[in-house]
């Protein structure tokens, strides 16, 4: 398994520099002059013209983009990642203030998501029919089709402003540390994303496991005397994994998207939030720091997939 | 080894742990200092203000942004500053400043004895500091070009002098400006710079100074509260400077940048004190218990930039018939609930003259100027703009439907900012919609989209209008020290405008502001970008 997480590391840092070259390329195309957007129309006129210059210039903009790819590659090597256009600070510390954020938010949605998703696939499998096995499968149909901003708005309408109960927007209460006040502001926003986050995995667990549950070594199993339980939990289950682990490992990304909604609709300091405003600013540093990120988080999560389905299934060789 | 039950078991225990750790966490909008007005001693100390987009960098050098003018506007003073009603009234300086009579040197006798808010001195030297580096482009500033004509400009510009001729400080407390030609707008322009510490930056060589810390953490000021810190996308936390020149009540500001939806929602909640709200949200906010609603004209307004360097456009009748043929004041009382005025010039803020056309909702007078102006009926024109404001993505359907009826097609395009300025550039735009500026503390502001040497991306003037004697007009005024005379030529030139249609002017939108009840002696800025002209006077009760 060592060599073959190696081999794959070597794999996936060049899949890494062509990203790099295409979200660079493409960052660039899009329309818009960064440093004419830092600058009022009308207040052109109090020294627009020298400033967008001084500025290209300062930023390497004048250069050809062949220079600045280099330039960024190089400075990237060293860990740089260059300076916000907007806010004259490291991309690093820009994107390193919100990670933290982001990370607690998506981290809880997804133990949400595998606390209630798991569990409940597995009981609709094996109560196939069922009112259980029905209540499921609507719940999973609604946390795929309601979009999160619309369980957000109307979260807020009715736990904040009808019934007073929680927090509508922010991480925190200015001014406050509490342990308390950080959760309740985690409740809703958390919830939301788990929840939507739960339906494929339990669609996909239920799926997996009446599958496995038809198999002949399952009639085996039980007619040797194992117990339901044992045979389920510990055999039937473990074996409908390898497809389960794919889709788990595909919403930690999809959970970062939905994330981008949450994190506006809450008001949540995250990546998401960083993500529409230096898109729609043209801060292109910012911007090509933003997609690296999600590249390595895709990358790392396809590896983290590779690696689990040996572990769930000994027949999986990795080579 | 564990096994797979058990790893199951474990995890799934931990999950619901933490579920039921979130949910024991579930106590209500806490009610710590400034968010709920039933609570105590601390809460009574602490406001919540809403900010209308997150702050940048808090640099006078800085291209101007609004967020992070509003943050400047405690923590930082100027000479002078816009009251209520856009008059420049003295800040540092103790008075008016002493205008010579050939409108080229202006004396200001700064306050005497006062400090900044690290205790030191606060003299004429961090003003000549601060005037020095606006005016200089190799510090980074933004706005360099205002000080155009101020002696010694050009000696700086080139690079054969570090400091300008014309800022000097003869003594401790007074400060003078020379310039090589009058200028009367100089002042709506230089005397509201926020003032920087010389003992804190002086030192930095220009290259750096930019990029300097203090931009992000500007902890020593004039103003009326001290920086603590900015929670990156959650809030600016201020306290009051006990060294500013008159006594502040409140002794804790929380800045949050939300969207105008979630600031309405807490502002019923009690998670907000102070919000600036859209017309739309208007009656949801004036059903809340505890809430005061007041409203006031904003130093801008919000227009259609139709593309002079088209010849469409370029006949004054085509803009005209615009005017006539869409029914502004409808759109006032509908769209804006009644909270704005209709503007027919671009002098914000003065008084109108007599006469002038209000080129009222008048579809046949369309007609008729469309047909002596030549247009083509079967032109399809764009109407561009950045959707989001409510507002504005109503107004424009009535426009395009009310000139349709006149006999012009428009078809609509949603674009962002990007696309927006690079048109600008190209001029490949036909109409765009767009609003705010700030004209109303000098009527010599709107030069900038007025004047025939302004064109974009030299200044302002997207539409590319040009009117010689419109220029010769506002030229003379800004050379006339004697204020009724210049009112006189203003009101001459806004005649001329208004005559000329230089804009397709929509709406003067009132800022309308909702503040707590317990909040008192607020007074509504029309300038979201400055709602604390009075902040000294406001308690919490």
């Amino acid at each position: 398994m060592g060599a073959f997480i190696v081999r794959r590391l070597i794999v996936n840092l060049g899949v890494f520099l062509l990203i790099t070259m295409g979200i660079f390329a493409l960052v660039h195309a899009a329309p818009g002059d960064p440093v004419q957007m830092m600058i009022n129309p009308e207040q052109v006129a109090a020294g627009g013209a020298a400033f967008v210059a001084r500025q290209r210039h300062l930023l390497g903009l004048d250069q050809g983009l062949p220079v600045q790819y280099w330039d960024w590659l190089r400075n990237a090597m060293g860990g740089h990642l260059g300076y916000s256009y907007l806010q004259d600070r490291p991309v690093t510390a820009v994107i390193g203030e919100r990670v933290g954020p982001t990370a607690e938010l998506m981290g809880l949605a997804v133990v949400v998501s595998l606390v209630v998703g798991i569990p409940l696939g597995i009981i609709a499998a094996v109560r196939r029919n069922t009112a259980v096995d029905y209540g499921a499968t609507v719940f999973s149909l609604g946390a795929i089709s309601i979009p999160p901003f619309f369980l957000g708005i109307s979260a807020i309408y009715l736990f904040c402003l009808k019934w007073n109960l929680l927090p509508s927007a922010g991480m925190s209460t200015p001014g406050t540390s509490s342990t308390g006040d950080r959760a309740a502001h985690l409740v809703l926003p958390v919830l939301i994303l788990g929840l939507a986050a739960a339906g494929p995995i339990t669609r996909y667990a239920r799926s997996g496991l009446i599958g496995e549950l038809a198999e002949d070594y399952v009639r085996t199993a039980e007619a040797k005397g194992a117990s339901r339980t044992r045979v389920v939990l510990r055999h039937a289950f473990r074996n409908s994994l390898v497809p389960l682990i794919t889709v788990i490992a595909m919403s930690i990304p999809t959970l970062l998207a939905g994330a981008v909604v949450i994190e506006q609709v809450f008001a949540w300091p995250g990546m998401g939030q960083l993500a529409i405003s230096s898109i729609t600013q043209n801060d292109y540093p910012v911007v090509i720091g933003f997609s690296l990120y999600i590249a390595a988080l895709v990358l790392f999560c396809n590896l983290a997939a590779d690696v689990l389905y040996a572990v769930a299934d000994p027949r999986v060789s990795l080579r | 080894m564990k096994t797979l039950r058990s790893r199951s078991v474990t995890a799934v225990a931990a999950g619901i742990a933490l579920a039921a750790g979130g949910l024991a966490g579930c106590s209500g909008p806490s009610t710590s200092a400034g968010s709920s007005p039933s609570a105590g001693s601390a809460a009574s100390s602490a406001l919540n203000v809403y900010l209308y987009q997150k702050p940048k960098q808090f640099s006078p050098l800085e291209a101007a942004n609004g967020p992070d003018q509003a943050v400047m506007s405690l923590v930082f003073d100027s000479l002078l500053g816009p009251d209520a009603n856009y008059k420049l009234q003295p800040h540092l300086a103790m008075d008016q400043p002493v205008i010579s009579p050939d409108a080229t040197t202006f004396t200001f006798k700064l306050r005497p004895h006062l400090k900044w808010s690290d205790g030191k001195p606060f003299t004429s030297k961090d003003v000549l500091f601060t005037y020095n580096l606006v005016a200089n482009a190799a510090s980074g500033s933004a706005s360099s070009a205002n000080y155009s004509l101020v002696q010694g400009y050009d000696a700086v510009a080139a690079g054969t002098a570090k400091t300008l001729s014309g800022f000097s400080a003869p003594d401790d407390n007074t400060f003078v400006i020379k310039t090589s030609r009058p200028s009367i707008g100089l002042l709506g322009l230089a005397a509201v710079v926020p003032i920087l510490p010389e003992h804190v930056l002086g030192s930095v060589p220009l290259a750096a100074l930019a990029k300097n810390d203090f931009f992000n953490n500007p902890k020593v000021g004039m103003g009326p509260y001290q920086f603590v810190v900015y929670k990156t996308d959650q809030y600016v936390e201020l306290r009051a400077n006990p060294n500013y020149r008159s006594k502040v009540n409140i002794g804790r500001i929380f800045l949050k940048p939300v969207t105008s939806d979630v600031a309405t929602a807490q502002l019923g909640t009690g998670e907000m004190d102070i919000a600036q709200i859209s017309a739309t949200d208007l009656p949801t906010v004036q059903k809340m218990k505890n809430m005061t609603v007041v409203a006031k004209d904003a130093p801008g307004y919000t227009r259609i930039a139709l593309n002079q360097t088209k010849p469409a456009f370029a006949d004054a009748k085509i803009r005209q018939a615009f005017l006539y043929a869409v029914d502004r004041k409808k759109i006032v009382d509908s769209v804006l609930g009644g909270n704005g005025t209709v503007p027919n010039d671009s002098f914000v803020g003065q008084t109108p003259p007599a006469g002038l056309n209000d080129y009222a909702y008048n579809p046949a007078k369309a007609k008729e100027l469309l047909r002596e102006g030549g247009w083509n009926p079967a032109t399809t024109v764009t109407l561009a703009w950045i959707p989001g404001q409510r507002d504005r993505d109503t107004t424009v359907t009535v426009i395009q439907s009310q000139l349709q009826a006149a006999g012009v097609k428009v078809s609509l395009k949603q674009v962002q900012a990007a696309d927006l300025v690079d048109s600008y550039t190209t001029l490949k735009f036909d109409m765009v919609l767009y609003g705010g500026g700030g004209y109303a503390v000098d009527p010599w502001n709107a030069h900038t989209i007025l004047g025939c040497d302004t064109f974009y991306p030299t200044g302002g003037n997207i539409a590319h209008f040009c009117d010689k004697a419109l220029d010769q007009e506002m030229l003379t005024a800004n050379k006339t020290t004697d204020a009724s005379a210049r009112a006189a030529l203003y009101q001459k030139a806004a005649q001329i405008e208004n005559a000329q249609a230089s804009y397709f002017w929509l709406y003067n939108p009132k800022s309308v502001w909702a503040h707590n009840t317990r909040v008192k002696n607020f007074q509504a800025s029309g300038d979201f970008t400055n709602p604390f002209i009075n902040i000294s006077s406001w308690t919490i009760g």
